[in-house]
């Protein structure tokens, strides 16, 4: 949690849930998109090939064996393109993928950052926050949460002080340590106790 | 959600109060639009070169346009120079344009509204966290309600509603100690054993108030 901690590459899927789920949904809106107008290009290249291929025919002026170089060439263009499209399709899948899923860490990092802080917070600690990683999302929520750590611990430290002074007071008055009273003020030393713990 | 309760079971989600936080939801919808428009103009269109005015890699138009200009030229070097027939190319080319303009519009307007709502479903739970956090700051701690079916962020959640539980516990525990303490102080005539002493029963006795406030 201290500031210089740099990221890895093995934790960048933190929250698979949440991190996922959008990148999923837009490699799939992607791979549909390309898929969809690439097999609309493939057609279109197929259907201006096939044209090409009639146009020579009908016109007479070419025989048969060099139309059916051209008609070869043609297919064989086609194939060719329809491959690097494939491939260019693939390769932009995986990179938007690697993209998103660092996109989407900016997102669940500060989330698991919090949570952690909410675990030790479960444990009966005020933590000391510390600032977001640059570049990290969510900052404004993260500033909800230490304005209200920074609230918490100083309410606590006042109240520390609040119930020092009674205590300190109760033995210049020289309270007995003994009965109901004395055990009220003990209880009260143990409250002070575990608030100076939980601001540690 | 300004109330004791932010939650109510009842509560429906309305078109206006999609947009929590704008900033989250907007970057990660925009840019999932973004994609798709860019992707779609690519191979739909694509950047034809300055000089020569072709296409710089195949696309859908530019595949067309050259399927019709190949027809035109069989059409006319045939010597059937017959326009209606040439216009029903054109018009064919046209049509395959505004099917796609269509299904950019169509898609990209689509593609926000979802995003918007995939993404309210995290800045949703991270707005209710964000008002019970607001109160715990000001020290009111109330119930915490479950999040919305669909919601996201669950385990997140959890983890807040444990600490929070966890810093009711210790107001609770802190009352009971300061109510316990104030009764005896007033069985055994505490406050006229010394002004100081009465002083910081006084600031006690508030700090009581201030915490039995916040237990709603």
């Amino acid at each position: 949690m201290s500031s210089p901690h740099r990221r890895h590459l093995r934790n960048y899927l933190i929250d698979k849930s949440l991190q996922l789920r959008y990148v999923i949904v837009v490699t799939l809106v992607s791979a549909v998109i390309a898929g969809g107008l690439g097999y609309l290009l493939n057609r279109q290249e197929t259907y201006a090939s096939e044209t090409i291929i009639k146009s020579m025919t009908n016109s007479g002026f070419m025989d048969h064996d060099l139309v059916q170089q051209v008609k070869e060439s043609l297919h064989a263009q086609d194939r060719s393109q329809l491959t690097i499209m494939l491939i260019m399709g693939v390769g932009l899948m995986v990179v938007l993928s690697g993209y998103l899923v660092l996109m989407t860490h900016k997102v669940a990092g500060p989330l698991y950052k919090i949570g952690l802080y909410f675990d030790r917070m479960r444990d009966g600690k005020l933590p000391k926050v510390w600032p977001l990683r640059k570049g990290d999302q969510l900052v404004d929520f993260f500033e909800q949460f230490r304005a209200m750590d920074e609230a918490l611990r100083l309410r606590t430290e006042k109240e520390i002080a609040a119930l020092e002074r009674f205590v300190t007071e109760a033995e210049k008055a020289g309270l007995p340590q003994a009965g109901a009273l004395g055990h009220r003020v003990d209880e009260v030393r143990a409250l002070i106790k575990e608030k100076q713990a939980s601001l540690q | 959600m300004t109330g004791g309760r932010p939650q109510a079971a009842t509560y429906k989600r309305s078109w206006k109060n999609y947009l929590l936080n704008s900033k989250y939801q907007l970057r990660f919808t925009l840019f999932m639009v973004s994609i798709a428009a860019v992707l779609m103009y690519m191979l739909a269109w694509g950047i034809r070169s300055p000089s020569t005015h072709e296409h710089l890699w195949p696309t859908v138009m530019g595949e067309a346009e050259s399927a019709t200009k190949v027809g035109v030229n069989t059409i006319q070097g045939l010597g059937f120079d017959d326009p209606a027939q040439i216009a029903a190319l054109k018009s064919q080319e046209s049509q395959l344009e505004w099917i796609l303009v269509g299904t950019v519009v169509v898609l990209c307007g689509g593609l926000f509204f979802f995003g918007i709502k995939m993404t309210h479903k995290v800045a949703g739970p991270l707005h209710k966290i964000g008002l019970y956090l607001d109160k715990v700051k000001d020290g009111k701690y109330d119930t915490v309600y479950n999040l919305r079916k669909g919601d996201q962020l669950v385990e997140f959640f959890e983890h807040f509603k444990e600490a929070h539980t966890a810093l009711r516990k210790v107001q609770e525990k802190d009352v009971q100690t300061l109510r316990d303490l104030m009764a005896a102080a007033a069985q055994s005539d505490l406050p006229g054993k010394s002004p100081e002493l009465s002083a910081a029963l006084d600031d006690l006795r508030k700090l009581l108030a201030s915490k039995e406030a916040g237990l709603v």
